[in-house]
């Protein structure tokens, strides 16, 4: 008698019993794959649109709008901005200065000056990608409800 | 044959439509005539545009 790992399969009993038992686990793994499938596909769509929008906003941008899916990635930048942020002061900020000691290396080509220079690039560069989403998706909105 | 041929045409009336949506599309001018250039570097330079103006916006945010 044996119980394959939790699933409560008996190989003991007759053939028809066996069969259903397998056509349990098939279906069982189907819909697992079916899921894994699903997920991997929505992680591929969802990064394939976020290089799409740092490398070619314009065509991605008229994509979405077109295909009236996924619109709410325009608002990427902002979430990019976000996580950045946190991600900032909870961990790369302390590390910094927990790694490095800012009053010694000040001066230096990587000191704890460059922290406000780089955040506040990230943070330009966030709200210019913004800006630049919105603007192609007011443009292509308008287009497209125009009947192009 | 015959319906490699049909798969042909369809192919080709899609692509005259998606020029047509696209030469519409370059037509209605947003920014005047004179920001054409301008605009065509930053669709095809995008995220390097972005970069150089984050940059010198944080430079400027340093120095004053």
């Amino acid at each position: 008698m044996a119980n394959i790992a939790g699933f409560g399969i008996n190989h003991s009993n007759t053939g028809g019993d066996f069969l259903v038992g397998e056509a349990w686990l098939a279906t069982k793994q189907g819909s697992y794959m079916k899921k894994r499938k699903v997920v991997l596909s929505a992680t591929y769509s969802l990064g394939q649109i976020s290089v799409g929008l740092i490398l070619h906003p314009y065509q991605t941008m008229q994509a979405l709008v077109r295909e009236k899916v996924f619109i709410w990635m325009s608002l990427l930048p902002s979430l990019v901005l976000m996580s950045t942020t946190l991600l900032w002061k909870i961990a790369v900020v302390p590390l910094v200065r927990f790694v490095f000691s800012c009053s010694e290396l000040s001066g230096m080509v990587f000191s704890c000056d460059w922290l406000d220079f780089v955040s506040n690039a990230i943070a330009f560069y966030c709200i210019y990608w913004q800006l630049l989403l919105f603007y192609l998706l007011i443009r292509f909105n308008s287009a497209y409800r125009n009947k192009l | 044959m015959k319906n490699s041929t049909l798969v042909k045409n369809d192919f080709l009336k899609e692509l005259q439509k998606e020029a047509r949506a696209q030469k519409k599309l370059n037509e209605e001018r947003v920014f005047p005539e004179f920001f054409d250039e301008v605009t065509s570097f930053i669709g095809v330079y995008s995220w390097q545009t972005l970069l150089v103006l984050a940059l010198i916006t944080a430079t400027l945010v340093e120095i004053f």
